[in-house]
């Protein structure tokens, strides 16, 4: 066990290999994101509820004609099916020209999707574009340092949206009394009929379930903190948090997502560890 | 180190302090957040405090020649989410974009846009509209009415409650 826990941490103390696991598994959450879009490509036709003619209200500054060419009909089809391809090519161990070219294509066109659809994204997008777009800066630097920064970075944001949203959830009356997932998990969006049952026909499981999250995502920013065998168990509690969201609630990206931030937090954790040790010595 | 790199990490401490503040609802706040047009500040509160236990439905209705309104028809949603969809959930898209287009319609200040005659010039009315414009006819009625409705989920059994009733158009 702990010859196999030293052997993940080895892997995970380069920071250009831990980069490439973190865009590799936010990829997947991409490709599904995209692959979902182009099913429902008929939301962003002229008669859809995601029509240019109309959300472009929303855009805060008049576009110019090649934008809107790009943001309507077979211009956005072209988009997101090269951005598929370039998210799909960002699993293949490629050379790093090619990594840089999937990487470009993939983070301008999650820049563009944030312009064309000021409705309709979620959490998992926003995580997304908040690894994919420092990623590519990242390895258009080309240096170890900024690769290092670009993780510590990722971690951060992950430990944030854990962070908030537990802190938010604990000063909600609804989520301290138990009863936010059952109603959640009484909507047709978000839900599930079985559960939703199970939780209704018991408070004290209700009231399990609520403070169970609350308490997961508020502790979760110390993980890195929490040496090695603690922030594995952290992250694995995790992992099962997104499975389960994934199952009863649908948020099949938001796995992807977040779990592409976990390496990250390992290699943060790991750089944090060896640099306190460093001064240790150093002082001693 | 080279210049980039420099750069790099100022604008990577920037964009963290800017998430920071961005989880905090204040006034300055949301100054920051109408200049984020590419969404790069992120909302982390997920479901909270106030969590969505509500689904939203859009739903329409025709009138025939003599006046008479037909019965309401269902647009969204059209069935319910299926096992699968922990791997592949494509109608996830439109419950979140009816779901936003609500959003925006509470947040609107002035009540008159959100019943008044000018709330037909909004965007939640504009994007109903143009969806139920398009749906399927069940007659030869060219006249439509839409009411965007939420109701509390399966377990609890609520009515469909309105948030938005729009007037008779000619489609």
């Amino acid at each position: 066990m702990s010859t196999s826990l030293a052997g993940f941490r080895v892997v995970l103390a380069s920071p250009d290999f831990t980069l490439r696991v973190v865009v590799g598994l936010c990829a997947v959450s991409v490709i599904i994101r995209t692959l979902e879009l182009l099913a429902r490509a008929s939301l962003f036709g002229p008669q859809g509820s995601l029509s240019w003619k109309l959300v472009q209200e929303l855009c805060p500054f008049e576009c110019p004609p090649w934008f809107t060419a790009l943001c309507d009909g077979r211009g956005l089809l072209a988009v997101l099916i090269v951005r598929l391809a370039a998210s799909a090519g960002l699993l293949v161990p490629a050379r790093p020209f090619l990594l840089l070219a999937c990487l470009t294509i993939v983070a301008l066109s999650s820049l563009m999707l944030n312009l064309r659809m000021p409705v309709g994204q979620d959490g998992s997008d926003q995580m997304n574009v908040l690894i994919v777009l420092p990623a590519w800066l990242a390895i258009l630097c080309g240096q170890d340092l900024a690769k290092i920064a670009v993780l510590m970075f990722i971690a951060g944001q992950g430990s944030l949206a854990y962070a908030t949203s537990g802190v938010a959830k604990l000063g909600s009356p609804l989520w301290r009394s138990g009863e936010a997932i059952p109603q959640i998990m009484s909507t047709l969006a978000y839900g599930n009929g079985l559960a939703a049952r199970a939780l209704c026909s018991s408070l004290a499981l209700r009231r399990t379930a609520c403070w169970s999250v609350i308490l997961f995502e508020t502790c979760f920013s110390f993980s890195v903190l929490a040496g090695p065998h603690g922030l594995l168990g952290v992250l694995a509690v995790g992992l099962l948090f997104h499975v389960s969201c994934a199952i009863l609630m649908g948020l099949n990206c938001f796995l992807w997502s977040f779990l592409a931030t976990y390496p990250a937090l390992i290699f943060t954790s790991n750089y944090l560890f060896h640099l306190l040790h460093t001064i240790g010595k150093t002082g001693g | 180190m080279s210049l980039g790199t420099v750069g790099l990490l100022i604008l990577l401490a920037v964009w963290f302090v800017l998430s920071v503040l961005n989880q905090f609802g204040t006034r300055s706040v949301d100054r920051l957040r109408r200049v984020d047009p590419l969404q790069l500040l992120p909302l982390w509160n997920f479901f909270a405090p106030h969590p969505g236990v509500h689904d939203y439905y859009l739903l329409y209705r025709e009138e025939s020649e003599s006046g008479e309104l037909g019965s309401w028809h269902l647009v969204h949603p059209t069935q319910s989410r299926s096992w699968t969809s922990c791997l592949w959930n494509p109608d996830k898209l439109g419950h979140k974009t009816l779901s936003d287009l609500t959003q925006i319609l509470a947040g609107y200040q002035d009540s008159s846009l959100r019943e008044g005659p000018s709330r037909m010039l909004t965007l939640p009315y504009l994007v109903c509209l143009n969806v139920i414009t398009d749906a399927r006819p069940h007659s030869r009625a060219s006249v439509r009415q839409f009411v965007l409705a939420r109701k509390r989920g399966l377990v609890s059994g609520d009515e469909l409650l309105p948030i938005l009733v729009s007037d008779l158009h000619r489609v």
